[in-house]
């Protein structure tokens, strides 16, 4: 074999077994856990205000109604991408508004939290 | 993600590939090792759609969708390929000589840093969620009804929404799911990354034979880093599907003006026949095509219309059975309700409509410089007298532009809007940028062999 075709050949085989093979050293793939789905606010990006997470769609609608009944209009239900169900007020545009809501929640017995905004 | 799914998965592929290749041989032959592997990715693809097709049709026309069919149709199809080779006098190919010096150390470059960049979207897609609306409001769920009922259950494709649009990617998603042994959504992400690795490879394959390495590789990882292009390998819906058969199509049309080579042709047709049975704006697309290319050869449309005809025919064949299906169940049709035709309905939606899909056109938040650099390369061309190809691609570019202001235009529940929930018209737009990875690496390649004569000879 020549010289430039073995050149080629290490080029193209050296980077594309070794990335795997770094990336395999490193442990085996994991799935995230539950609570790795939950990202903290980030300042001057939107929020959502998160009245709990369940695990059928209808135990949260059930929430939902609750929570819309007291006030909070425009509450919904999302998948939250790990098989649970979230009853939430997204599209929240700031922290220290996603901390009034909390603050108004709380004065009828609610404890919602906040969280980043899951895209859309 | 179980080992069982992931070897499903690589069997189904593995059929795909053989299918393909057999097709390539039958209609094209192989010089050697080296033109079977540059054209593998093209195989891989024609074998996708030649299988997927077959499939979508059996299953329109009552045929039960069973493990049984998703196994005979990929061998059946390469032994009848064989079959037409062998009478066809193919012979197998022989060795094969790779380019020497600077040319086979950017081609191996290119290589290994696409297929890093391919590894490390592997990563995102062996374990990906199903979390795009589309997917799981009606791609996913199609899939599942004809992996577990077999057939399109009436209710469930009716009722639906996305009810009109044609079931490929839903059977090819089923198929896999009959490989997997279960309907695994998670590990369907591979065969979607599958299918785009196939996409890179086919283009590569294909533009290496008309572009020099150095022009050639930067526009495939172009492909890759663009923000709406690369990171969506993996999403479990059609549109990228659909333009990466767009994309491969209006490459071998523009090479068949050039060349002739009927071989690309036949496999065009495929590709076109594939997208009008993957999306109702497939139908837009290939007819825009097929217009690009009777545009780009009116002066010798003696030799080139009748057999774009041809192609228009066998495309409007395919499309057929599908659309009598839905009609016959009551669903409503594809198009705008009013016909979308009217000039002076919805007059005052028309500048808003262009100007928001030219605007989509130039975003380089969505396509990175893949546009701006394509109006570049069409100047160059232009400049060196690369008519076919400046005419080819200015033109369809413009046809598609023009083509999604017309679908905002002309159905007037669309809101005006770049939001991705309201308007299809980035999605849409997503087969113009992908074109111009493709147009701007053959205008470059056909400028610099116009101004270099080794180049020229080499051409």
């Amino acid at each position: 074999m020549k010289r430039a075709t073995l050149a080629a050949t290490a080029i193209v085989l050296v980077p594309l077994l070794a990335y795997p093979l770094v990336t395999i050293a490193g442990g085996a793939p994991r799935f995230p856990t539950r609570e790795e789905c939950i990202h903290p606010p980030v300042d001057g990006q939107q929020v959502d205000v998160v009245f709990g997470r369940f695990d059928s769609p209808q135990a949260a609608a059930g929430v939902r109604d609750e929570v819309i009944s007291v006030g909070f209009v425009g509450t919904g239900v999302l998948p939250d991408g790990c098989g649970r169900w979230k009853v939430v007020l997204d599209g929240v545009p700031s922290i220290d508004v996603g901390r009034e809501i909390q603050d108004e929640a709380q004065t009828v017995d609610l404890h919602p939290t906040l969280e980043l905004a899951s895209d859309g | 993600m179980t080992v069982h799914a992931l070897a499903g998965v690589a069997g189904l592929n593995a059929l795909f590939l053989s299918s393909g290749a057999a097709l390539l041989w039958a209609v094209r032959g192989f010089r050697d090792w080296v033109d079977v592997a540059r054209l593998a990715g093209l195989a891989y693809i024609a074998g996708v759609i030649a299988t997927g097709a077959l499939w979508t049709l059996l299953l329109i026309a009552g045929v039960p969708f069973s493990l049984f069919l998703v196994l005979a149709v990929p061998v059946a199809l390469t032994l009848g390929f064989v079959a037409i080779g062998r009478r066809s006098g193919r012979s197998l190919p022989t060795g094969g000589r790779l380019a020497t010096g600077a040319p086979l150390i950017v081609t191996a470059v290119g290589i290994a840093v696409t297929g890093l960049l391919l590894e490390g979207l592997f990563r995102i897609s062996r374990l990906s969620g199903l979390q795009w609306w589309d997917a799981w409001a009606f791609w996913i769920p199609k899939a599942k009804a004809i992996y577990y009922f077999g057939n399109l259950d009436e209710e469930f494709f009716t009722t639906l929404p996305g009810a009109s649009y044609p079931p490929l990617v839903p059977v090819l998603d089923a198929a896999a799911f009959h490989v997997m042994g279960s309907p695994d959504v998670v590990t369907l992400h591979v065969q979607y990354w599958l299918f785009g690795v196939g996409f890179v490879w086919a283009l590569a394959g294909l533009l290496a034979e008309r572009v020099p390495g150095w022009i050639l590789w930067p526009f495939v990882l172009l492909v890759l880093v663009a923000p709406r292009i690369g990171r969506r390998f993996h999403i479990t819906e059609a549109d990228l599907f659909l333009d990466f058969l767009f994309v491969l199509a209006a490459v071998l049309v523009v090479v068949w003006l050039l060349d002739r080579k009927r071989w690309r042709l036949v496999v065009a047709t495929l590709l076109l026949c594939g997208m009008v049975l993957t999306k109702r704006e497939g139908m837009l697309l290939a007819a825009l095509l097929v217009a690009a290319a009777l545009v780009a050869s009116a002066r010798e449309w003696r030799s080139t219309w009748p057999p774009l005809g041809i192609v228009a025919v066998a495309t409007a064949l395919v499309a057929a059975p599908w659309r009598i299906w839905y009609v016959v169940h009551g669903v409503a049709g594809e198009g705008p309700s009013d016909g979308g035709l009217d000039p002076t309905a919805n007059a005052e939606r028309l500048w808003p409509s262009m100007r928001l899909a030219f605007d989509v056109l130039l975003s380089s938040n969505y396509w990175s410089v893949l546009v701006p650099v394509t109006l570049g390369a069409l100047l160059l061309a232009g400049l060196t007298r690369a008519w076919v190809l400046t005419s080819f691609f200015g033109t369809l570019v413009l046809l598609v532009t023009l083509g999604g202001g017309w679908i905002t235009w002309a159905i007037p529940e669309l809101p005006i809007t770049q939001e991705l929930g309201g308007n299809p018209i980035v999605r849409y737009m997503g087969s113009v940028a992908l074109l111009c990875a493709a147009a701007s690496a053959l205008l470059l390649g056909a400028a610099w062999s116009s101004v270099t004569p080794r180049a020229k000879d080499d051409a």
